[in-house]
């Protein structure tokens, strides 16, 4: 049962993002792909392919549709993929020998089944998609990369940065800290002498991205294709446990989860920071929590002191191609990956941030002409550097760390119980929930 | 919900009485008496065949087959996957969960059954029917709409009984849905939804006993109170016995509720809570058939126990009554 | 299934009662306890109803009659119709076909079935009863994983057939057509019949059928309740969106709803919160209500097996 936050939260309030974003996007429009699509185009007539997304993915399909107008396109759309929706759909294609989309979009954890030898979906599409394309995602290609070969095209990152409040900061004296130490020293400050507001949330499924990962807590770390190193003794684990522990039980990170219902009322506008994805800015902050404008900002990713940077991501979608389709199927299924993850005018009008490193200034610049944000030069540079400095240590792998954490950590939050429990439960759900999917596990 | 149907069923055999034994046959039409039987009986048979013992045989076949790309957990011989799911840590949880809701579930439950049918056996007069009717409303939203109701009831942002939660502190969902709470919620589900069938099975057992015997006790001078603990209550108790086992049989099937309450508490409950949900992430989400099919045979087993107890403790067959 | 128990027991009400009534301290105490529990029931059941009435921003109130108005109904529909492009209905279309297939199904199979059962002697009819009765007992979702495994040999995963002929396997259904006939068919009817040369399928088509209303109407509902409020087995064998019946597609309506999901469905350009949930329940037992005012008639004639006590 796959818990779909991971997956739909990309396509949050395509309302919103077209406000802030479109304006952004009309002079670069076309200029990448223009010429060159046509001609491609031409060599592709008579392809026919199923492209499955879910709903916030039609404009870019409809776009690529437009662009290679040769290219037949039938949209296959999800809503909802609770009770492991996605997997059954792809087990049955299997089972029937048939029926597989010709190019997917889905994010990490699927990724890591479709790619497994018992759905064995993906194709290898590492000389089908322009070397030069591939050299502009950078880092960010390392999703999609396993054993030299490439399985996906990165469509958005959710790269972690400091979200904080500058009203509050400035009223108060604060500058934002830069490390981790700085950022529980500030909280415990914040905790006394603000008693209710919050630095942060501990309640959901993306917790573990945004407090593990940065730490290059081992939680998911593929060592082989099916060997995983978790190790929760590691002190790069032990940091964040006492961390939160210390900042939950000072009552200044809140065990409640950023997606619930109540989070607007509960924490909402006493979130005075928290680290958090790049699309926190509009989807929490705006939408969701619906702080006034000219208020939320964001710095650069805390790192652990006398450490290197590094941060977490939070999801982030990515387009898979049918090892299946073949011929001119194939390459027009390559062809509407490349262009969905590659064109300037879809990424800036995208809602998330892209992980296509030359359409990245250009979002950033879209985001900044909504005016909501304070302080947006430095919101730039905080995005704009976090999205270099992912760590690549930390793995999608077929169980979820984040539904574990729900199960334990969360669990024991809103249950009254203490966070140690949860933790030494979320230890344990974890290496037997790998060693359940034939995980080997090493510490 | 066929539990239940087939509790109606038992109610009523028992309200059938006693059938006088068949006597002689005519001998002619004997030799033609068979083929015609099995001609009329065959769209059931076929049907019991593909739907019930095909894939029950089955599934026994495919629990002894190895699985593959397991790793370290292929596990060796025949009772590989017997052994792959008996050590999976989610095995005894999800067993231990059916467990603590029936305990909480079945004594609370059986009381009231029996209580307000004893109460309405006492007085069968309008109030009694209306009562009985009430109850049975419930049974029309049996599956995902009892869920809804109960979701409005439970979830403390939208429930008009809210102020019970605000009681216990609790504000949000998550917090009424915990874990350790999931077996009183289920209760009170399983509750809302069967006790105005049970009360017919358990009526039906009343109105079978012998008016000469209620009338005796009563000329002995006993209460309508002590009637009811002393004459009925010993003489329902093979119905008694019934809602018991078939209820314990129709807990190891829990499967919408718990996997639903999973969904919408945003994964603080389990998605592998009660057994059936295991063998569903067996077969969909570790694509593990073999798992999958050692569950089942684990599960049919379990619950066929119960079954056989139950037909050999009851006169469902019709024919074992002396 | 309560109704036609319901019936049953209603039906008969003989009882040794004492005729005096007096005003007793147990007698109150019966009837408040009847009252109290009758009342929970009640309230559980039309504050629900009336939740479909509101607005979603009168939830937050605790007063169950706060923001009622006919019109939200229309609003209710037009947000679960447009949840998915309209899938609501695809789902009822869905529904209908399986449990409508699964009905006729086990109508044809438990029917004459249950005749031969109670009138007919032939090898093995014990057996056959026997596993008819275990079947019944067995919870029907404890096989679903194995007719998982099955349907998927037969490479007939996401298809609706083979959901409509599992559900039309109904034991229980055999099972209430054997009693009917057992009950009320009189032996003496077959044997006249038999002695006028009728062969033995002649004697079921016009002696037994024509009796056989009562167990036609009572197997068909009990097998439209059973499979119409069947989850698992439709949520296992069709995994895909637009072949899934209504019991699975509630279920995605309340998931994907933003109530439920407020980040993930914050896209969706349907609002979904309890009004709207509750309303999908209550189309989603529609059906139910109407196949039990057909079946009531015959119901609520006792039934036969009602019937039979004295």
């Amino acid at each position: 049962m796959r818990w779909h936050h991971r997956r739909t939260r990309f396509g949050v309030a395509l309302v919103v993002a077209t406000s802030i974003v479109v304006a952004a996007s009309a002079s670069i429009a076309g200029a990448a792909n223009g010429s060159s699509s046509s001609r491609a185009s031409s060599s592709l007539a008579g392809a026919h392919i199923t492209i499955l997304a879910d709903t916030t993915r039609e404009p870019a399909i409809k776009a690529f549709e437009k662009a290679y107008p040769s290219v037949k396109v039938t949209i296959e759309t999800y809503a909802n993929t609770g009770n492991n929706g996605l997997e059954q759909k792809f087990a049955l294609y299997n089972q029937a020998g048939s029926g597989w989309p010709d190019v997917f979009f889905s994010n990490g954890n699927d990724l890591a089944w479709a790619s497994s030898s018992k759905i064995n979906y993906t194709a290898n599409i590492s000389s089908g998609v322009p070397a030069s394309l591939q050299k502009g995602f950078g880092h960010n290609l390392a999703v999609c990369e396993s054993g030299g070969k490439l399985y996906c095209l990165p469509n958005d990152i959710g790269q972690v940065v400091l979200w904080y409040n500058a009203t509050l900061f400035k009223q108060w004296g604060y500058s934002p800290p830069k490390t981790w130490q700085q950022y529980e020293s500030l909280s415990l400050k914040i905790a006394k002498d603000h008693p209710g507001y919050f630095t942060g949330l501990a309640g959901d499924v993306n917790a573990p991205d945004r407090y593990l990962w940065p730490s290059g807590c081992p939680i998911s770390t593929l060592l082989a294709k099916n060997t995983v190193k978790i190790d929760l003794k590691a002190p790069s684990c032990t940091r964040v446990e006492s961390l939160l522990s210390t900042l939950l039980a000072a009552k200044v990170v809140s065990p409640i989860g950023l997606f619930d219902t109540d989070a607007p009322t509960q924490v909402g506008a006493k979130l005075v920071m928290t680290p958090g994805a790049s699309w926190y800015g509009q989807f929490i902050f705006q939408a969701d929590f619906k702080d006034p404008a000219h208020q939320i900002t964001a710095s650069l990713p805390l790192h652990w002191a006398g450490e290197k940077a590094g941060t977490g991501d939070e999801g982030g979608g990515l387009w898979m191609v049918s090892r299946h389709a073949t011929g001119k199927d194939l390459a027009a299924a390559i062809a509407a990956a490349t262009y969905v993850t590659t064109n300037h005018k879809i990424l800036t009008t995208n809602v998330t941030f892209p992980a296509y490193a030359p359409a990245q200034n250009a979002w950033i610049d879209g985001l900044g002409k909504s005016g909501y944000f304070a302080d947006f030069p430095q919101l730039k540079h905080a995005l704009k550097t976090a999205a270099s400095e992912i760590r690549t240590d930390t793995n999608y792998t077929q169980y979820i760390p984040g539904n574990i954490w729900s199960q334990t950590v969360t669990a024991a939050l809103s249950g009254g119980q203490s966070f140690a429990s949860g933790w030494n439960a979320f230890g344990t759900q974890l290496d037997q929930q790998a060693l359940s999917f034939g995980y080997k596990v090493k510490q | 919900m066929q539990l239940e149907t087939a509790s109606a069923a038992r109610g009523v055999t028992a309200a059938r009485g006693q059938r006088p034994r068949s006597g002689l046959r005519r001998k002619m039409n004997r030799a033609r008496e068979p083929l015609s039987a099995y001609l009329l009986a065959s769209p059931y048979l076929i049907l019991l065949a593909v739907a019930g013992l095909i894939p029950a045989g089955y599934a026994l076949v495919e629990s002894f087959e190895p699985s593959s790309g397991l790793g370290e957990l292929q596990g060796h011989g025949l009772f590989a996957n017997y052994q792959r799911v008996f050590s999976d840590y989610r095995f005894d949880s999800a067993f231990l969960h059916v467990g603590e809701t029936l305990l909480v579930w079945l004594p609370i439950f059986i009381v009231i059954v029996v209580g307000l049918a004893l109460l309405m056996h006492q007085r069968p007069g309008r109030l009694s029917r209306s009562v009985q009717f009430i109850l049975y409303l419930p049974g029309a939203l049996a599956g995902i709409a009892n869920f809804v109701l109960w979701l409005f009831i439970l979830d403390p942002t939208v429930s008009p009984i809210r102020f019970l939660a605000h009681g216990f502190g609790e504000t949000t969902l998550d917090q009424v849905a915990q874990p350790a709470h999931l077996p009183i919620i289920l209760a009170a589900m399983l509750i809302f939804l069967g006790t105005g069938t049970w009360i017919v099975i358990v009526f039906g057992g009343l109105n079978n006993i012998p008016d000469e015997v209620l009338e005796a006790a009563m000329i002995d001078g006993a209460s309508s109170w002590q009637i009811a603990w002393k004459v009925k209550l010993p003489l329902i108790r093979p119905w008694i016995g019934y809602l018991t086992l078939v209820n314990i049989a129709y807990g190891f099937q829990l499967f919408l509720e718990p996997s639903v309450l999973s969904q919408v508490t945003h994964g603080i409950i389990s998605p592998t809570w009660s057994p059936n949900e295991l063998s569903y992430t067996y077969a969909y989400s570790l694509l593990d058939t073999g798992g999958a099919a050692a569950l089942s045979v684990i599960l049919l087993a379990v619950t066929m126990l119960i079954g056989i107890v139950v037909i050999l403790r009851s006169n469902l067959l019709g024919e074992g009554r002396s | 299934m309560s109704a036609g128990a319901q019936a049953l027991a209603s039906a008969e009400t003989p009882h040794p009662g004492k005729t005096r009534r007096r005003i007793t301290v147990g007698g109150v105490a019966r009837v408040t306890t009847l009252c109290v529990v009758a009342a929970v029931f009640l309230f559980l059941l039309v504050t629900f109803m009336l939740a479909a009435f509101r607005t979603r921003q009168s939830m937050t109130s605790a007063n169950p009659l706060s923001g009622l108005a006919l019109g939200n109904l229309r609003y209710d529909w037009t947000q679960i119709r447009g949840f998915d492009s309209g899938l609501f209905t695809t789902w009822y279309k869905n529904s209908l076909i399986v449990c409508g297939g699964g009905t006729v199904l086990s109508l044809l199979s438990g029917i004459p079935s249950g005749y031969a059962l109670a009138k007919l002697r032939f090898p093995f009819r014990r057996t056959v009863l026997m596993v008819t009765i275990l079947m019944m007992v067995i919870p029907n979702t404890v096989l679903v994983i194995p007719l998982f495994l099955e349907v998927e040999k037969v490479h007939a995963l996401g298809q609706l057939w083979p959901v409509a002929v599992i559900f039309g396997f109904f034991p229980f259904g055999t099972y209430l057509a054997f009693i009917h006939f057992e009950t009320a068919l009189p032996k003496e009817l077959i044997e006249a019949a038999r002695v006028d040369g009728l062969s033995e399928l002649g004697i079921f088509a016009r002696v037994a059928l024509p009796v056989s209303k009562q167990a036609v109407a009572i197997v068909g509902f009990f097998a439209f309740l059973a499979s119409w409020t069947n989850y698992f087995l439709p949520l296992v064998l069709l995994p895909v969106g637009n072949q899934q019946t209504l019991t699975v597609g509630l279920e995605q309506l309340i998931t994907g709803s933003q109530l439920y999901d407020p980040s993930g469905a914050a896209g969706s350009p349907v609002q979904l919160y309890m009004p709207q949930l509750v309303f999908a329940a209550v189309l989603q037992t529609a059906p139910l209500l109407v196949i039990f005012l057909i079946a009531q008639r015959f119901l609520a004639r006792g039934t036969t097996v009602g019937a039979v006590k004295q």
